[in-house]
């Protein structure tokens, strides 16, 4: 009886494995293909399906319907009931907690009045934006402090906001550059150059570079792009990150 | 006999005629192999006279088996340097393997890269070693040491949607590099550095902003997030102080029903400015592209006789299944030719490059285009031998059924507006081969066929070879003048890479990536159902006549 019960369980365990393994050739085939989800479930161009809790029902759904106004296209006129329930026998197995890092909260809901700070901060349209030196809401290249705390009050406080980290960096090769001190160590300095609109992270031989005060890089000149509306904009929207 | 020696005349003619020095040597300077982007290498000790016994010599596991080797080594003074889909880096003795530094870049935790991790080769100079990496980074490694110099973020990848898989071009002091993210809402762009500060020198945008020229073709905001991924590697010409880069897709990629427009500057090839990046001419070769037909591949510089003039050209095989051949001084068109057997996008084109018979797909409704969205050839590169006159192509006979779907741009999200479908073209079977074009006339002077398609890049030869590796694994050399098969060795992994050739102390090697991987390597499958997938890997294999047989 126990033997027929472990024989029962290995047989069942046998044929959920083998449509999980032709859940994967078919995902390799059909989902992980020209730009769409990526291979073992991270994200392609599509979004990153390992991870992240479905229910069967609604993954069958989507595989064989697709998502109606996106690039995500229904399968059921190629692919028969089997293979659909296979792909998402894969899927759903790659939803344990070591498949992948867990998705993080981007581009949340924000009311339209924030959405336009938003919009300000990672204005692509202007280089060397907010976003090029400051990470906020999922986006975003953290060089300069995550803007949570102290917030300048408005535009005219952000615009006298003066830098502190910032130094003079001497060269045995070069002119003298503002530099951010990422980690000074004894025999390796890394520092990021501010002089360029994207700022550049420099590793030097401790012996080659002097940190002194006085950087002489102005924040206020990252701001230049910037009407005080639209900076009062961008501070909304950080406020209401806190 | 008479005729032979005429041959030879024209041939020899041709080579000296070349105002832009276009063939390698003991070195593999450059991606393209020089920047006039020949892959052509005027060694020829290795020869169609002793091809057959060409041996392995030395091979180098990288380790690194994420989306296969796809790489272009670059050779100088007997150092190889070779980058991985990892964005790893490995300086090699070029004659017996022996590692010299290697550098790994770390990813930031959590950053899973769009289009994967992906990467296509390095540029070298100024003591420094330049490569793109998988989370949209600039590196510079020191030549010497492989300690990383300098490093800059070009942007947020989650906020472009777009990373760097392409070989950066180091022109001057300034090293250049493109994009991917032609599939994603995003506005490409082309950006150049400082090479010893990795400070930003200029940015060429491939869609105008508001008050410049060319943005009137389109509608709206349309241009915030129009596509246009410059995300291959340009040329160089140094008299001309010119850049040339050929640019990406139109996005959304195959709904143009928002933006009714030619879309300048997508589906084009540009020529900029060295210094400033300024824009000096373009050509667009498809116009409000609906069909993700990218020119983003290979721009070969050359001089050819048309209509019996000389002419400083460029050509340029594109997706869309024609090789445009344009005068490199001024952007002027002056052919084009049909590389592929199966197009119908368009019925054809005039005498002065106008398209003619344009078909795109329906709301809703399939439509059955060739060649597809892969390209009448993927972005492994074609070479021109001024040996033989010819240019040799790695042509792929593949259509799809396009449907547009309406869809909204999301910043650095998915833009394709529908999708794609594989299929052989009408009455036939979807295949690839090696096939040798007259650059002038597009007169195919001979097809070499392949199990199934060849997604790796050519390389010739002064020794009259041609050098490229299938799927199957098989790394093989054809006879340049007939396509006759010389040579083969199976490395066991599926070729995506890009072979080199190059000498150390008179000796001459020949060098192959191999190991399968890319997004479109990932079709393979679902189009050879019956034989056995493409390995995936990372080796260089390295072959060179016996010391004997020299
Ligand atoms: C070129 C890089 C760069 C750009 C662009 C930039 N910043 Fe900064 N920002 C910095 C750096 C670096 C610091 C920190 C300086 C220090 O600690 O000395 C900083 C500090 C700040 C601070 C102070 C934070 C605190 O905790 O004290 C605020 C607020 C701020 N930035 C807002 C902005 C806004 C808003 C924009 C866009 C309009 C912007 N920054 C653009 C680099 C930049």
């Amino acid at each position: 009886m126990k033997f027929c019960a472990v024989l029962l369980f290995s047989v069942l365990a046998f044929a959920q494995d083998d449509s999980i393994a032709t859940g994967a050739m078919l995902f390799r085939t059909h989902c992980s293909v020209a730009y769409c989800h990526g291979s073992a479930g991270t994200p392609g161009r599509a979004p990153q399906l390992a991870g992240r809790s479905f229910t069967r029902e609604h993954l069958t759904d989507v595989i064989a319907n697709g998502i109606p106004k996106t690039a995500m296209p229904g399968f059921k006129k190629e692919l028969n009931q089997a293979r659909i329930a296979a792909i998402a026998s894969y899927v759903l197995s790659l939803t344990g907690p070591a498949a992948a890092e867990p998705i993080k909260l981007e581009r949340r809901d924000l009311p339209p009045e924030l959405k336009a700070g938003r919009a300000l901060f990672f204005d692509a349209t202007r280089m060397g934006g907010c976003g090029a030196c400051h990470a906020a809401d999922g986006w975003g290249i953290a060089i300069g402090p995550a803007l949570a705390k102290n917030l300048p009050a408005d535009a005219a406080a952000l615009r006298a906001y003066q830098s502190e980290h910032v130094r003079r960096a001497e060269l045995q090769k070069e002119a003298p550059l503002p530099a951010l001190p990422v980690n000074v160590g004894a025999t390796i300095v890394t520092v990021y150059d501010l002089s360029s609109p994207l700022p550049v992270l420099r590793t030097f031989a401790a012996s080659e570079i002097r940190l002194t005060p006085n950087g002489g890089w102005n924040h206020a000149g990252t701001l230049r792009a910037f009407s005080d509306a639209e900076l009062n904009s961008i501070l909304s929207f950080l406020r209401a990150l806190q | 006999m008479m005729k032979t020696l005429c041959a030879l005349c024209a041939a020899v003619f041709s080579l000296a005629a070349q105002t832009i020095p276009g063939a390698t040597g003991a070195n593999w300077p450059s991606y393209g192999g020089t920047h006039a982007a020949w892959r052509y290498s005027s060694l020829d000790q290795i020869n169609t006279g002793n091809v057959a016994k060409l041996s392995a010599v030395w091979a180098f596991q990288t380790g690194d088996a994420e989306h296969g080797l796809q790489s272009t080594p670059i050779v100088i003074d007997g150092i190889l340097y070779l980058s991985t889909s990892s964005n790893w880096v490995f300086a090699l003795d070029a004659a017996t393997g022996r590692v010299l530094w290697e550098y790994r870049y770390t990813f930031a935790k959590g950053s899973t890269p769009l289009y994967g991790k992906q990467n296509r080769g390095l540029a070298v100079g100024h003591g420094l070693v330049f490569m793109g990496t998988a989370d949209n980074h600039l590196v510079a490694l020191d030549q010497k040491t492989g300690r990383e110099f300098w490093r800059v973020n070009v942007e947020d990848f989650k906020q472009c949607g777009c990373n760097i898989t392409g070989a950066p071009l180091l022109v001057k002091d300034k090293v250049i590099v493109g994009g991917t993210g032609g599939d994603s809402a995003h506005r490409g762009y082309l950006t150049a550095f400082e090479a010893r500060t990795g400070r930003f020198a200029w940015r060429f945008y491939v869609i105008p902003g508001p008050g410049e020229k060319g943005h009137e073709t389109w509608p709206g905001d349309t241009w915030k997030l129009g596509g246009g991924a410059p995300w291959m590697t340009g040329s160089y010409d140094p008299a001309l102080n010119l850049i040339y880069w050929g640019t990406g897709n139109a996005s959304s990629d195959v709904n143009p029903a928002k933006r009714r427009g030619d879309n300048l500057y997508t589906a084009s090839v540009v020529a900029l400015d060295a210094d400033t990046g300024k824009l000096r001419w373009h050509y667009q070769e498809v116009p409000q592209d609906a069909w993700d037909f990218d020119s983003a591949y290979e721009v070969i510089l050359t001089d050819l006789e048309i209509k019996g003039v000389m002419r400083k050209v460029l050509v340029h095989p594109t997706k869309a299944g024609y090789a445009w051949v344009i005068d490199r001084t001024n952007g002027e068109f002056l052919t084009a030719w049909k590389y592929v057997k199966h197009l119908n996008w368009i019925s054809g084109m005039t005498e002065s490059g106008k398209l003619v018979g344009r078909r795109e797909a329906e709301p809703g409704k399939p439509a059955f285009i060739c060649p597809s969205a892969v390209g009448g050839k993927s972005w492994n590169q074609s070479t021109w031998s001024p040996h033989t006159g010819l240019i040799y192509v790695p042509v792929v006979e593949l259509c799809n059924d396009l449907t547009a779907t309406d869809q909204e741009p999301e910043e650095g999200k998915s833009f394709i507006g529908g999708k794609w479908e594989m299929k052989p073209p009408a009455g036939g079977k979807a295949e690839g081969y090696l096939a040798a074009f007259n650059p002038v006339t597009g007169e195919r002077k001979w097809v070499a066929p392949t199990p199934s398609w060849i997604l790796a890049s050519l390389l010739s030869t002064a020794g009259d070879l041609v050098f490229t590796g299938d799927p199957e694994g098989n790394f093989f050399a054809v006879d340049a003048r007939s396509g006759a098969k010389l040579w083969s060795f199976p490395t066991g992994g599926g070729h995506r890479g890009s072979a080199v050739t190059y000498s150390v102390n008179g000796r001459q090697y020949v060098a192959t990536p191999s190991g399968w991987g890319s997004l479109v390597g990932a079709f393979h499958r679902t189009l050879w159902q019956d034989t056995p997938a493409p390995r995936s890997g990372s080796t260089l294999f390295v072959f060179a006549l016996p010391e004997a047989g020299r």
